[in-house]
């Protein structure tokens, strides 16, 4: 493989896999590395990649919070890069939502001297589409996209 | 205060100036230093009971996320059972956007930096 060839292939189609236990202390790796590797995509600015961090930083606290509030568990992150579109997709076996539609709320926490409710409305605000798929006891799965907004001005 | 892989710093530096209680943050605010803040803060402030004042010096805070802002409502809420008062100092950017954006700001006072800060002049 020459140069030109590695550099067309690196820009098109990627992915990532990270598995680690729901530790405090791993949301910064979570966040990071997952920045880290979005930088790939070249067209983000800044802001964006910020947005990123924010978005893996609510979604991996809310497993350690949440999906597993008095154990430690896995929590699966895969991140693909496809025509110039992250998508990161982050798992748990956890407890699950019990009401999907009303954790999305903004305000709502299940933990209020602690927790402001916000973690979902920042998720949705810092990316451009997010979905949630849950299931009590066995746990939820959380998919957010997001593409360079300038390449669609 | 010691250098992370990825390049973040990350600490609490705390000291105590008159009745007034300084914690200067440096690096990403998230559930462990958010943690790391309420042990440093909560500490002091019970220890010394005269107490009034909490600053919360973000100038050197690039990067929030929700448990880190509620980590910050957590010491608002400490230092109100004393009828204290809280000020953030130099918050830029998008943390100044997400301590709008929690209801943050509305209830302290913001500086832009801990020189333009006396405590007895910003009561309430």
């Amino acid at each position: 493989m020459n140069i030109e060839q590695c550099h067309n292939q690196m820009s098109e189609k990627n992915e990532v896999h990270l598995r680690f236990p729901s530790l405090p202390e791993n949301i910064a790796f979570a966040r990071s590395t997952v920045a880290a590797f979005a930088v790939q995509i070249e067209s983000f600015t800044e802001a964006e990649y910020n947005e990123i961090r924010k978005a893996v930083s609510e979604a991996v606290s809310n497993c350690v919070q949440h999906a597993y509030p008095n154990s430690v568990g896995m929590i699966d992150i895969s991140v693909f890069i496809n025509e110039q579109t992250l998508t990161i997709i982050i798992k748990d076996q956890g407890v699950g939502i019990e009401n999907v539609d009303l954790a999305k709320e903004s305000d709502f926490t299940t933990k209020p001297d602690e927790n402001l409710g916000l973690g979902f409305s920042f998720m949705t605000a810092c990316m451009d589409k997010i979905e949630i798929q849950s299931i009590l006891g066995e746990g939820t799965t959380v998919t957010m996209k997001k593409r360079p907004e300038k390449l669609d001005a | 205060m010691s250098q992370k892989p990825g390049g973040e710093i990350m600490s609490v530096n705390v000291f105590i100036d008159g009745l007034t209680l300084v914690a200067q943050l440096t690096g990403d605010l998230d559930m462990v230093t958010g943690a790391e803040l309420k042990k440093a803060v909560d500490q002091r402030w019970d220890d010394f009971e005269k107490l009034d004042c909490l600053v919360l010096d973000l100038t050197n805070v690039s990067f929030t996320d929700s448990t880190g802002l509620g980590a910050i409502l957590g010491r608002y809420k400490k230092v109100k059972t004393r009828e204290g008062d809280m000020i953030i100092v130099g918050a830029k950017g998008g943390v100044k956007e997400d301590l709008e954006i929690a209801g943050i700001l509305k209830l302290c006072k913001h500086a832009e930096s801990l020189e333009d800060i006396n405590c007895d002049k910003h009561r309430f």
